[in-house]
């Protein structure tokens, strides 16, 4: 009976992770689940992982290392505990490597906390373990035999409780109750003379902190044990002080409840259901928000030498973060260098106004300067020499932009003429007239670091009549290596912010200040012109017009910053576009904008034309110079995938390192940071606002410069990390990356692709490889919780839920991308509740698709590539009545049935043939019904999964699960009905009902492929079980049960991964279950 | 999210601000009690974890009904450590349900006889651990049949409100040793993918040699050779939906018209919430104390 059991959680899992404890300083032992793993944080790698720490699959709450005073002569030994259970484990070298069970207890009672206590009489260590009953009960922790107890004076139940003491004379217990006290007491032993005397044996309370206006969730001693912080229900970190039992402060911050905390010697760390950890110094002032997951960061613990605090979450993500780093390298005016500026009158003759320093760029990778007076003056800078006086432009007007790889940088003039400043050209200024009036904007584009092609710069220069100007320059090339490529149309009332260009990729954008974006089609054929020959009033370049507007792109705010790259390479280029200028063209536009968010976008060209398809997320127009052949026009098509807020304030660049690596600088309360791609805040610094004179270079991989205006000072400031470190290694970090901080309500797999979608609303395709998942596409475009998604093919899936949303993504290297979105109903209140695809002999056309609703109906939908979906038969007569649960579909000879079920335990058939056949007329919606016929009766409850196997010519086997814990097995005859037969016949020749199936709602029912019939409920427990239909009675029996560690499971499915059969098991976490 | 919003996705939580229900848990009892009918003959009844008040209402207003060939009025003592608004014929012990004192309360408002029903619609805040807030529930429930049968008279009903997650198996273990039958009732309105469900206790008969012990606490049954963790041989019992099938269905979405008599008018609960812990942090928010 076990053995579903005992292969439980081997091949794939991941759960919350609810506990973290430091071995070492770089060996961490994380739990989650009944699962322990052993994590280095140097090399960011798993060492080991123990699969069953604790016994009948009890949940990790915490992992109590055991401090030695010598820590070589002894292995070190851990003690686990979680639920009701505790296991003393030793990690079998230094190294975190082979971690044993040496021995594994079950209590009685849940147990709050563990601790190890040295028996000073008889030089034993031993475990005293607190229990939720407010009890201490100390055991021997080899054999588990108890050695004695106590009981606190306040009996009631804890959320939370805490031990300190080296030794069993010193331990002392705090207690968080559920009635928000905590109670400091210490453990007096029951003695059988004390009981038998009948005074009170309880130990008395020393100290009772009363302060918190919820129930107490986790506490932490100092290591002094003279303080003691406490996080709680109502949002507060409090901090105590033992030596007179008062409240020193209580800690506002955090957005929702408090989960646990760590008292560091100069830190405390609380992490909380809002999804962050917040750093607090000594004096209560927020030093830091570290952000994790969306919701609930449940674990924290600190290294011996506490340089590194290590976060769980219930999105299964580990995180270590560098206790250095909180605050984010918080640089106030001390780490600034205010460059010394010339005098005055050293370089200009003549008494005049004091100069201001106009515009400013970093040069070089050590200490080059430009800076732009007042006076006209433009002062350099090289390294190792001084300030001297290297151009004039004329009357002070001078518009400055340098490139982030410092190599370059721009000098835009009144006279319409463009300077540029290089390094690599030593002394020699270059200017060309591009512009008949004064340069107002300037922007260069970079080419993305260590890539081929490195020194090819592309410049947009904007004048004051609106003429946008795109030249390019080759750095290592002699005079001639500047040119002009094309001008850009500019809307009228488009004042320009922003630009990208990338000629390789066929495309360029324009941002302007009031949140629009203008994309350009760039064709191949561009014939550049030198800027030595470039003739401002003739315009002899091509002039690109827009191709595509999307107004309000970033609200009503300023696009900051643009960015084009390449797609990362796909595998399935040649399905969706046949031709390589189809491919060529397909690119990512990022933008970054002052409303604070990050958005991406692919720019692509579709051949055919189609109605405008604009929408939320997708805006089209049609590219200029098109043949007048219909056949072959083409459209450029901009598709929003992915948006993100990176800060309260605004966006101001964004950097793109490698391929695909984009960082970006944000400006929020007078403080510039760097934020890197994972969201990890590098570095902060107190200068002026985003809106003054400020530049940032990244020269090499691990030098970021930059350089800033504050009050009239150029402050410069350079971050070089220590020496062997890179710039990644030296941050913080994930050691797993999460999935989902809420429930997952839809599990589904195609090969070794697995799709998720849930209460976040977020569609997720991982690829299955090596007993772990890779995260390989995600689509944010659900407003509501996703309750189902489906594959159609590998490179297409459906997805569905709240607010009656139906979608349609293709798969496209690491973009999930949505094709098609169905018209919403009008009630925002509607679900769609299960999908399911309608198989037919014309899949290369269409995908014929039958959804379940909340109003009871159901709604057959067509999806083409051509018309997106289209509604084609409804059941208008709501037949259930009721919420519909669940759906199936049997397929046989040129029959179609739909089977559906809903709350009230009724199973109904539909005829759905008419629909699959070619000649089908599926243009406008028709009527569903009249039904087959009505199952009454099927469960007590609401039909919540159902499979359908096919036996012979009409008969078929349906499978149910209930939310009466029920399993039910009918057999059909279909031949009965004769089908579209009007009136109610019953169909079921056979049935058998397993009435206590499971102990809870049954979630998932699928068929195996040896007959027998999968079945998971929330009580966790996995069953496999036998359908006889060979003798007279139908019966079902249990082959096996198993046992899941996703809590709330709420979908199942049943896949081969590996080659072979595994139940994937989905609610908080997933898991793969041997079947 | 309009505020009629959650009128059309809650039916039942719209029913019950029409029909004057504290909250919509109200319906939740009347169901359990139109399938096994635990008010017939019941002329005293306890509410334990009673705030705000819905189930108390239920009992004053049904046991009135039942009991209209006696002259005696029915007892409804309510208990819960928060004070609630006052209801016509319901006495409020405002108390904890661990505690001896309580139980002695209760008996003493009824002169010294013993309650024919109790119940408990008690849940704490879930945290998202699931197995914790299991454990919590659990221990709820354990403390109520503690002081229940303290007050509970032989053959008596006990309901409550259960999580039916992966440890269910042993509180009904538990609770089998105390009542002769023991149901798991699910009521229409009750939403179909909670995790909720009602333990239905009835014919209260415990074992022959147990002393009521409010000192000590029942401990659950441990998982062990006759609990196995996994099996066919694990404690069951029979699962009972209730509530009239063409009654309206908690998950399903109505459009706001649902009675063609009386047109749709949006209404205010008719309990507003109690202050939450979290009140000063609410507080400071709103006083822009975090930017």
């Amino acid at each position: 009976m076990d053995a579903l059991s005992a292969v439980s959680a081997a091949r794939l899992s991941h759960l919350p992770v609810t506990a973290a404890e430091f071995l070492t300083d770089t060996l961490l032992l994380t739990g989650a689940g009944t699962a322990l793993t052993i994590y280095n944080t140097h090399t960011h790698t798993i060492q080991s992982k123990l699969i069953r720490a604790l016994p009948n699959f009890q949940r990790i709450h915490g992992i109590i290392v055991q401090k030695r005073e010598s820590p070589h002569t002894t292995q070190p030994t851990v003690l686990v505990f979680g639920s009701k259970s505790w296991s003393v484990i030793t990690v079998g070298t230094e190294d975190g490597s082979a971690a044993i069970v040496q021995s594994q207890h079950t209590m009685r009672d849940w147990i709050k906390a563990a601790h190890w206590a040295l028996d000073e009489a008889s030089g034993r260590w031993l475990v005293a373990l607190a229990f939720a009953h407010n009890d201490v009960v100390v055991y021997d922790p080899e054999s588990g035999a108890e050695e004695w107890r106590a009981q606190c004076e306040e009996h009631c139940i804890l959320y939370a409780a805490a031990f300190h003491g080296r030794t069993v004379a010193e331990m002392e217990v705090a207690s968080g109750t559920v009635f928000n006290q905590v109670l400091i007491w210490k453990p007096q032993r029951i003695t059988s003379s004390s009981s038998s005397s009948g005074a009170s044996t309880d130990s008395p309370v020393i100290w009772r902190l009363r302060g918190h206006e919820g129930v107490v969730f986790g506490l932490c001693f100092s290591h002094d044990g003279r303080r003691i912080a406490s996080v709680s229900d109502d949002r507060t970190v409090r901090l105590w002080d033992l030596e007179n039992g008062t409240a020193v402060s209580a800690l506002f911050g955090h957005q929702a409840r408090i989960w646990t905390c760590l008292l560091l010697d100069h830190l405390i760390v609380s992490a909380s259901e809002d999804g962050t950890c917040r750093v607090w110094s000594n004096q209560g002032v927020l030093v830091d928000a570290w952000t994790q997951a969306k919701k609930n960061v449940w674990a924290l613990a600190t290294n011996p030498s506490q340089t590194l605090v290590a976060s769980g979450a219930a999105d299964g993500s580990v995180r270590i973060w560098r206790v250095g780093e909180a605050g984010g390298r918080l640089i106030d005016a001390d780490g600034l260098f205010a460059e010394p500026m010339p005098a005055q009158e050293e370089y200009l003759a003549g008494v005049r106004a004091t100069e201001h320093i106009r515009g400013l760029a970093l040069l070089g990778g050590s200490g080059g300067l430009l800076a732009v007076m007042d006076s006209g003056c433009v002062l350099r800078k090289d390294a190792g020499s001084g300030w001297r006086v290297w151009a004039h432009v004329p009357e002070g007007y001078a518009m400055v932009a340098g490139s982030v790889s410092g190599q370059l940088a721009a000098v835009g003039q009144r006279d319409g003429c463009v300077m540029l400043v290089c390094p690599a050209w030593g002394d020699s200024p270059r200017a060309a007239r591009l512009h008949s009036s004064a340069v107002r904007h300037l922007a260069i584009v970079a080419p993305p670091a260590n890539e081929p092609g490195d020194d090819l710069y592309d410049l947009i220069t904007v004048d004051s009549d609106h003429q946008a100007v795109w030249s390019r320059v080759r750095l290592s090339g002699g005079q001639s290596a500047w040119s002009v490529v094309a001008t850009l149309e500019m809307p009228e009332n488009a004042n320009f912010s922003a630009a990208a260009v990338s000629l390789a990729l066929g495309w360029a954008a324009v941002g302007s200040t009031k949140g629009a974006l203008y994309i350009y089609d760039v064709p191949t054929d561009l014939v550049e012109c030198l800027v030595d020959e470039y003739d401002v009033d003739r315009n002899d370049v091509a002039h690109l017009d827009v191709a595509v507007c999307w107004a309000s792109a970033h609200d009503k705010f300023t696009v900051s910053s643009l960015l084009i790259h390449q797609l990362p390479p796909s595998d399935n280029d040649n399905c969706d576009y046949g031709d390589d200028q189809g491919a060529r063209k397909r690119c990512v536009l990022v933008t970054g904008g002052r409303d604070g968010m990050m958005q991406r976008f692919v720019l692509e060209i579709a051949h055919t034309v189609c109605a405008s398809r604009d929408s939320k997320h997708e805006r089209t127009g049609p590219l200029a110079n098109q043949p007048d052949n219909d056949q072959n026009r083409r459209t450029a098509v901009v598709s929003r995938i992915s948006s993100q807020r990176l800060t309260a304030g605004w966006v101001e660049q964004l950097v793109l390192l490698g391929a695909n690596e984009i960082h970006a600088v944000t400006f929020y309360r007078k403080h510039m940071a760097l934020i890197d791609p994972n969201g990890l805040k590098l570095l902060s610094i107190a200068c002026a606002g985003g809106n003054k004179q400020w530049h940032l270079t990244r020269t090499s991989e691990n030098h970021i410069r930059c350089a800033f205006l504050k009050k009239s000072q150029l402050l410069t400031y350079d971050l070089l990390p220590p020496p062997n470190h890179t710039l990644a290694n030296c941050s913080s970090c994930y050691l797993t990356p999460g999935i989902s901080s809420l429930d997952i309500r839809s599990i589904t797999a195609m090969g070794n692709l697995i799709a998720l979608g849930g209460e976040d609303c977020v569609v997720r395709v991982y690829e299955y490889a090596k007993s772990a998942l890779h995260l390989r596409a995600q689509g944010r475009r659900h407003g509501s919780a996703i309750r189902c998604v489906v594959f159609v093919t590998p490179h297409c899936l459906l997805s569905a839920g709240g607010n009656s949303e139906l979608r349609c993504w293709r798969l496209d290297g690491s973009s999930l991308l949505e094709s098609a979105v169905a018209p919403t109903q009008s009630s925002d209140s509607l679900r769609i509740m299960q999908l399911a695809l309608i198989p037919h002999g014309n899949h290369s056309e269409y995908t014929l698709i039958a959804a379940a609703y909340s109003d009871a109906s159901i709604r057959l939908w067509r999806l083409d590539p051509l018309n997106g979906f289209t509604c084609v038969a409804s059941d208008n007569q709501h037949t259930h009545a009721h919420c519909v649960l669940s759906l199936a579909v049997l397929s046989y000879g040129d029959s179609t049935v739909l089977l559906s079920g809903a709350t009230d335990g009724q199973v109904i058939l539909w005829d759905v043939s008419v629909y699959t056949r070619p000649t089908a007329s599926l243009s406008h919606a028709g009527d569903l019904g009249p039904p087959i016929c009505v199952l009454p009766g099927i469960h007590q409850s609401g039909v919540n999964t159902m499979d359908v196997k096919h036996l012979a010519d009409s008969r078929a086997l349906l499978a149910s699960g209930g939310d009466d814990n029920s399993l039910t097995v009918c057999e059909l005859d279909l031949s009965i009905t004769g089908l579209n037969v009007d009136g109610n016949v019953d169909v079921v020749v056979r049935r058998a009902t397993y009435a206590c199936a499971h102990a809870s709602s049954v979630q998932g029912v699928e068929f195996m492929t040896d007959g027998g019939v999968c079945s998971v409920a929330t009580d966790q427990r996995v069953a496999k079980w036998a359908v006889s239909a060979d003798g007279e009675e139908l019966s079902i029996e249990l082959e096996d049960m198993g046992f899941t560690q996703v809590a709330d499971p709420s979908a199942m499915s049943v896949v081969r991964l590996d080659n072979v059969d595994v139940c994937l098991v989905a609610g908080i976490g997933i898991e793969a279950i041997d079947i | 999210m309009g505020k009629s919003s959650k009128d059309k996705r809650d039916v039942y939580y719209r029913l019950a601000k029409e029909q004057g229900w504290r909250a919509r848990s109200a319906f939740k009892l009347l169901q359990v009690d139109e399938e096994f009918n635990i008010f017939q003959g019941v002329t005293r009844a306890v509410d334990l974890c009673a705030a705000p008040g819905s189930w108390s209402q239920v009992l004053s207003k049904e046991l009135q009904k039942n009991n209209t060939d006696t002259n005696e009025p029915p007892q409804i003592v309510a208990v819960d450590l928060q004070a609630m608004a006052p209801l016509p014929g319901v006495t409020q012990i405002q108390g904890d349900i661990t505690k001896l004192s309580t139980a002695e309360q209760i008996v003493s408002h009824f002169d010294g006889a013993q309650a024919d029903l109790v119940v408990s619609d008690g849940a704490p805040d879930v945290t998202g651990l699931h197995d914790l807030d299991e454990y919590i529930q659990a221990q709820l429930i354990l403390a109520a049949l503690n002081i229940t049968t303290h007050v509970l008279r032989k053959g008596g009903t006990f309901v409550a409100k259960i999580f039916r997650g992966k440890d269910v198996t042993l509180l009904y273990a538990q609770l089998k040793i105390f009542f002769r039958t023991v149901h798991v009732a699910k009521p229409r309105s009750s939403r179909n993918s909670s995790i909720e469900a009602f333990i239905v206790c009835l014919e209260y008969n415990p074992p022959e040699d147990y002393v009521p012990n409010m000192a000590n606490p029942l401990m659950d049954v441990p998982y062990g050779p006759d609990q196995p963790i996994v099996g066919s041989n694990r404690v069951i019992v029979p699962f009972v939906a209730c509530g009239d099938l063409r009654g309206f269905d908690a998950d399903m979405t109505y459009p706001l018209e649902i009675d063609d008599d009386e047109p749709y008018h949006q209404r205010d609960p008719m309990q507003m919430p109690i202050s939450p812990p979290y009140k000063k942090a609410l507080e400071l928010k709103r006083a822009n104390f975090y930017n």
